[in-house]
This record gives structure tokens, sequence and C-alpha cells, in this order.
């Protein structure tokens, strides 16, 4: 019994790095091509929120790449959730 | 007939994100360990030595984010050249695609960061802690001073190498020499200090533990490199038909005639491997192709006197000389070649100055007595590493004249942002119309770059 949770949780952990790993490689490559076409410094006359993302282009870069990944996280994590199989009969209490 | 061997042999012991048994690869000698051996060297040296190196008197390879801009040696790279970084990318996949064809795995092998730095890591680890049987006791063993003492020793090295690997990380990006000074004065602060530490902390985990967990759950280039293998494609294989029926040999006995194969059962291979799989078994999606376990059988068969080979390097169709020239390698080996060649001669052809001219929108034009006006902000882009005077003209307008009429001059790397206003003489143009600027160099009047833009007159 305790063995199958810890299988469960295994494979739980094994799909959630899966995700942020795959999210990670798939927001440096956007953060990439974005940030080599505009300069985040020319983004901050233009930012109606967060302007002080903008105020500098390391700050630009750093935080523009954890917006990607917060994104492709979001992206990857529904995926996850998606593709378990949803359970037909819910056993309540056991 | 297959025995199953425990994998690493210690119990289990929990890894970072797996329930996995921690492998404790053997230490093996051999043609492959040596030239694994020599692309650590290569590889780390650059990594480590490049961004010391110096050129015209800064940084050679520098690519400075802050100032967007990329230094390689003699070539400066402006967020407008995006189109040589795809090529770059471009590039490498393809080469991935053609080496991958013709030997397997030899990128995973010999050449990615993951192996390198792994290599690296069990090096400290061996050298601190012994050889594997002794690390493997000591690992089931009880906590001792001896056990204590090397457990930190290795540990701290394991940082201190990573701390090391995340400032020369940084160090690509900011000019190295005031980083690190800064980090020796414990003054490293902001964006550098997060990023060092990212790297750093990624480096230690990865090559200190998760290690071969990386290539078997994380890497994505492991879950679809079989679909770049054919049949002709050299992978690391067991001799099943020479090895089998697998055992130990009788002194002084042939074993061909106890009908007995060439295998001995020493399970070297298996010990030797970082992935911990057993390679008799066939190939298997875990195998980096490092030939750990070729050497580790070239040296038993060596010993028994018995031909070297029986896990080698051989294809799907057999046989170690097959066809290089087949249609796969010989179409990515023609890609490979053209987009080398167009790439490589537009960069050296590629325009030094990018010119960009807008329009002023806050007035449509004025009218003075010398004719209309409008006005254009320039933007002129000397992507050089020397100093050019230029010369502005207009085109595609009878008479129009440019003011101010003087030279600009653009120092080496800059840009250089202007206003001119071009007048057109009265009467001459009505409504809006195309207009072309010209920039010549004024030391080389032939060396010339147009942009368009209107004119815009009333009705």
């Amino acid at each position: 019994m305790e063995d199958a949770a810890h299988t469960d949780r295994t494979e739980l952990l094994r799909a959630v790095g899966a995700a942020l790993w795959a999210s990670f490689l798939a927001a440096a490559l956007t953060t990439m091509l974005f940030f080599a076409t505009f300069d985040p410094i020319a983004l901050y006359d233009d930012a109606a929120v967060l302007k002080e993302a903008f105020s500098s282009r390391p700050t630009g870069y750093a935080l523009g790449f954890f917006f990607f990944w917060l994104s492709t996280i979001v992206a990857s994590g529904l995926t996850l959730i998606l593709l378990r199989r949803p359970r037909r009969v819910h056993t309540h209490g056991r | 007939m297959a025995i199953s061997i425990p994998r690493g042999g210690a119990g289990a012991a929990s890894g970072l994100y797996a329930k996995h048994e921690t492998i404790y690869p053997r230490e093996v000698q051999g043609r492959f360990a040596s030239l694994r051996r020599w692309a650590v060297v290569l590889l780390l040296g650059i990594y480590y030595l490049l961004p010391w190196c110096q050129f015209h008197g800064r940084q050679a390879v520098l690519f400075d984010l802050p100032a967007r801009k990329f230094y390689l040696f003699g070539l400066i790279l402006w967020p407008q050249d995006l189109i040589y970084l795809t090529w770059l990318l471009v590039l490498a996949g393809l080469s991935l695609f053609f080496f991958t064809a013709i030997a397997g795995r030899l990128w995973c092998g010999y050449a990615c960061p993951q192996t390198v730095w792994t290599e690296l890591f069990v090096d400290i680890e061996r050298f601190i802690e012994g050889d594997r049987a002794r690390r493997m006791k000591r690992d089931r063993g009880p906590w001792t001073v001896d056990k204590s003492w090397r457990k930190f020793a290795k540990h701290a090295s394991w940082l201190l190498l990573a701390v090391w690997t995340g400032l020369t990380f940084v160090g690509f990006f900011n000019p190295i020499s005031p980083l690190v000074r800064s980090a020796l004065h414990g003054e490293l602060s902001g964006w550098p200090l997060f990023w060092a530490a990212f790297y750093g902390l990624a480096t230690y985990g990865n090559a200190g533990f998760l290690r071969e967990q990386v290539c078997e759950y994380m890497c994505p280039y492991a879950r679809f490199q079989s679909a770049m293998f054919d049949t002709g494609t050299l992978v690391i294989t067991y001799d099943a038909k020479r090895g089998e029926p697998r055992g130990p040999h009788a002194r002084g006995v042939d074993p061909r005639s106890l009908g007995q194969g060439d295998c001995v059962d020493c399970t070297l291979c298996v010990q030797a491997c970082p992935t911990g799989i057993d390679i008799r078994e066939g190939l298997q999606y875990e195998c980096i192709a490092c030939a750990a376990c070729i050497d580790a059988c070239d040296s038993v068969m060596d010993k028994l006197s018995r031909p070297r080979g029986l896990v080698r390097y051989s294809t799907a169709a057999g046989g170690r000389a097959a066809s290089i020239l087949r249609p796969r390698i010989l179409v990515y080996a023609a890609l490979l070649i053209t987009i080398a060649i167009v790439g490589a001669t537009s960069l050296v052809l590629r325009p030094r100055v990018a010119l960009d001219v807008l329009r002023d929108r806050g007035v449509l034009y004025r009218e003075t007595s010398s004719g209309v006006e409008n006005v254009y902000s320039l933007k002129i882009l000397n992507k050089d590493e020397q100093q050019h005077r230029f010369r502005l003209s207009v085109a595609g307008m009878t008479g129009a004249a440019i003011d101010p009429t003087d030279d600009l001059t653009v120092p080496a790397g800059e840009i250089l942002s202007t206003t001119v206003r071009v007048i057109a003489p009265p009467g001459s143009s009505h409504g809006g119309r195309a207009i072309v600027f010209t920039l010549a160099d004024a030391d080389h009047p032939h060396r010339t770059i147009t942009e368009r833009s209107r004119f815009i007159a009333p009705q």
C-alpha cells in the first residue's frame, strides 16, 4: 500500500519535473527570440503596467524570462492535467 | 538465459525527484575513455578560459546583453543580425542530425555539457572517496569520521567548482574581470549574482546528483534520437552470436569445445555504465553511447587472449564498414555545406551600416518662403569597428534639398540619432510622394545604403 503511494508520488514528481523542464526550454528560446527583436528599454514608455520591469535591460531580460516561463508552465501543467484520465467512479472515503 | 544484475548494487537511495538506485560507475581505461577525457579537457578548457581571452583590448567573446551587442573576436553582432543566430541554430540542429545518423549519440557521449560536467564531478568524487568498491562499501556503512570528512570535502569541492562555473557563465554576458573582482570582494549583487547562483546550483544538482536521470527523464533529444537512426548508423552493440551462451570459462579448456560463448559474464560492462544499463540486452534508450562498456569488455578480452570487440560500434545492417555514403547522410551533408556557405558568405558581406528613417509624426509639413519642408528622424548604426563619415542625399523629387548638409560622423559601434529637414521648392510637390534617402560613405562614395520614406505637401 505504501509502495503504491510512493510510486504515485514518484510518477507525479517525474511528471512535474518534465513539465517544468520542458517549459524552461521553451521559455529560454522564446526569451531569446523576443528580446533579440525588442529592446526592453524601448518598451518602457509603452508599458501600461509593470513599468519597473523595463527600467533596465538586465531586469527586463530576467523578468521577461520568468514571465515566459510562467506562461509555458501553465501550458505544460494544463497538458499534464488534461492527460490524466478522469476517474469515472468516485469512491468516497476510501 | 539473461541474468539480471542489480543496478548499482547499493540499496535504494532517494534521488531528487525519482526513486532510483545510485549508480557507481566503475572507472575504465581504454581508447574511448581517453577520447572522452580529451573531450572534457578541451570543452571545459574552452568554457573556463574563453571569457578571459582579450582581443583588441576588450573581452574577445562577450555577449553584452546590457548593451545589446555580441562580440566574437573581430565580429560585432547587433540585434539586427538576429538572422545569424537563427542560422547558427539551424546549423547546430543539422549537425546533430548528421552526426547522429553516422554514429548515434556522439553528442551525448562526448560533448553534452551534462556528460562533460558529470565526468568532472565523478572524477572529484573518485579522487576524494576512492574507487567504486570503496564508495559502495562506505555508503552502506555507518557515519564515521572518515565518511563524514570525505563527504564534506566532496560537496565543498563540488560547490566551489559550481560557484566558479556560475561566475564563468555570467562572465560570458558581463565583462569577467570586474565581475570576478567584485565576487572576490563579496560585492556581487543583483542579477549577476542571481544568474551565477542559478547556473552554479544547476551544475551542482545536475552533475552531482541527477546525472543520468537528466538523460533519462529530462532530455528531449534522448526521446527522438531514434528517429535519426537508420540501419547504417553506428551504435554500441553486444555481439550476442559470439558472446552467448555466457558464463565463466574453465581454466585451460577451449570454451568453444564446451559450447560456450566469449562472454564470461564478468559484468564489468554493466559496472562501467554511467546509466546503469546492461548493453547485452540490446540497444536501449538510456544508452548515451559513451563507450565505457567497450573499453571495459576490451580489457577483459585482452586478458583472456580473445579478440576485442565483443562489445563494439556496429550497425544494425551488420559490420563496422557499412557505407557512410548513404542517401540520408549525403542529404544532411549537402544541406549542412550549403547552409554553412550561404550563411558565412552573407556574414562576411553583411552591411556594416544601417539607416533608419522615421518621418516626424507631429507635423505633417511646414510651408516657408523657400518651399515645403518635412522633418525626419534619422538613426545611423555604425556596426563597423572603425569610425565612418557619411554624406546624406535625397532622391525622388526634383529640386529637393537637405538641411543640414554637413557630413555625419558616427564612431565605431555607435548609433547616431539626428533630425534633418527636406525642403521642396514651392509648387514642386502636391500630396504625398515616395522619396529615397541615400547614405554614402564619404571615404568610399560607392558604398551606399538607401532607405525609403514619404514626403508630404499640401494638395
